[in-house]
């Protein structure tokens, strides 16, 4: 009987401190985002770096380049529009119903940063220029037009790796969409 | 006393794997990576990034350009083929060494893992170029988009290019252009 109870004094103080060690772990500090790990911040620059491709080579109607959000991600375009979930970001890249095009290129994201959140996400910014040509050539060369637009965003881990949470892509020269602590307040979901 | 001790003892050994067990999985990733680590993204990205500079400066007559490939690396595109260092480096050799001249702006790198313990990727490329009259010291540019795409090679020199083909964006028909695409 006596043995009985030291094992499960011992299992108990063993419990106890698993939990201190899981807890230290993961790095839940109050007052202090748990760092991200090398890991995280290589599939947030991924994630990032692979969100133009299906955007401007359209290759399945808007799913691949849905499939960048979480579940219920949301998409907040320059035209003050909110796409909640894949189905209506999937629209909202193909809203023009263009044909697939595999070697457009168009969104030319720069300067990503990314910073850890209170709550174990991550939120992130980046620079984009949009470029098109415009005008007629002249000796094989056309004028272009450049728009820079910034994007802001929020990351979440997902059973499927980092998705976005909310990507957010303000009119240039517009206020930043307010944040209420880790998420920006989410207006519903409205189109014209 | 003695059976006491190595219940005790039992019992931590087994509580402690647990801890251990419990720990790690609370700490595993998901890694799309595959088997490349992060050691290995952060020495392609660095591969990458060395490339316009050894390109647009043309240094030690295209040598500096021709080593960031394997001695069989490919480049292909824009109308040009180079496959080995010593074509590789006339392809990039400008005569003097072009220590200020920059050209080629790349960003949106995608690393994958690619066969064989590989890596593929690709990467999109803006090159501008001055054109028609200047006015007040200034000139328009014309602004060329295209995009890379990759395979990489792990050798005893580090990740090398083991090819790399340069994709122009389909020319739009002219007249009239069409309409950009919307910024999303």
């Amino acid at each position: 009987m006596s043995k009985w109870r030291t094992v499960a004094g011992a299992t108990l103080l063993s419990v106890g401190m698993v939990g201190a060690v899981a807890t230290w772990a993961q790095g839940s500090r109050p007052n202090n985002p748990p760092a991200l790990s090398v890991e995280d911040y290589i599939e947030i620059q991924q994630l990032v770096a692979h969100y133009p491709y299906p955007l401007d080579t359209n290759p399945d109607g808007g799913k691949s380049y849905a499939a960048n959000f979480a579940e219920d991600g949301v998409f907040h375009d320059q035209h003050d529009w909110y796409y909640r979930g894949h189905a209506d970001i999937a629209t909202a890249a193909n809203l023009d119903k263009r044909p697939p095009s595999p070697n457009n290129v168009g969104h030319f994201i720069f300067s990503h940063v990314i910073e850890p959140t209170a709550n174990g996400g991550a939120v992130g910014h980046q620079q984009n220029f949009l470029i098109s040509e415009i005008g007629d050539a002249q000796d094989g060369r056309r004028a272009a037009s450049i728009v820079s637009y910034q994007y802001e965003d929020i990351y979440e881990k997902t059973p499927a790796g980092w998705k976005f949470k909310v990507r957010t892509h303000p009119r240039p020269g517009a206020d930043p969409p307010e944040r209420e602590g880790d998420l920006w307040r989410i207006r519903p979901l409205s189109r014209p | 006393m003695a059976n006491r001790t190595k219940a005790l003892i039992a019992a931590t050994l087994v509580c402690g794997v647990v801890a251990i067990v419990v720990v790690r999985a609370q700490q595993k990733r998901v890694w799309s990576l595959g088997h490349l680590t992060p050691v290995d993204y952060i020495e392609i990205q660095q591969l990458v990034a060395h490339y316009p500079y050894a390109l647009d400066r043309g240094t030690d007559h295209g040598r500096v350009y021709a080593a960031l490939f394997t001695p069989d690396g490919v480049f292909q595109g824009n109308g040009k083929y180079a496959k080995g260092r010593e074509e590789l480096a006339k392809s990039a050799d400008r005569g003097d060494d072009a220590p200020q001249n920059v050209g080629h702006f790349m960003m949106n790198h995608v690393i994958e893992p690619g066969a064989n313990g590989g890596a593929v990727g690709k990467q999109y490329l803006l090159t501008i170029s001055a054109f028609g009259p200047e006015v007040n010291g200034r000139r328009a540019v014309s602004i060329r988009k295209w995009h890379y795409e990759d395979i990489y090679e792990k050798t005893s020199e580090g990740w090398l290019f083991k090819s790399r083909t340069l994709i122009e964006k389909p020319e739009p028909p002219s007249p009239p252009a069409p309409p950009a695409t919307p910024s999303r």
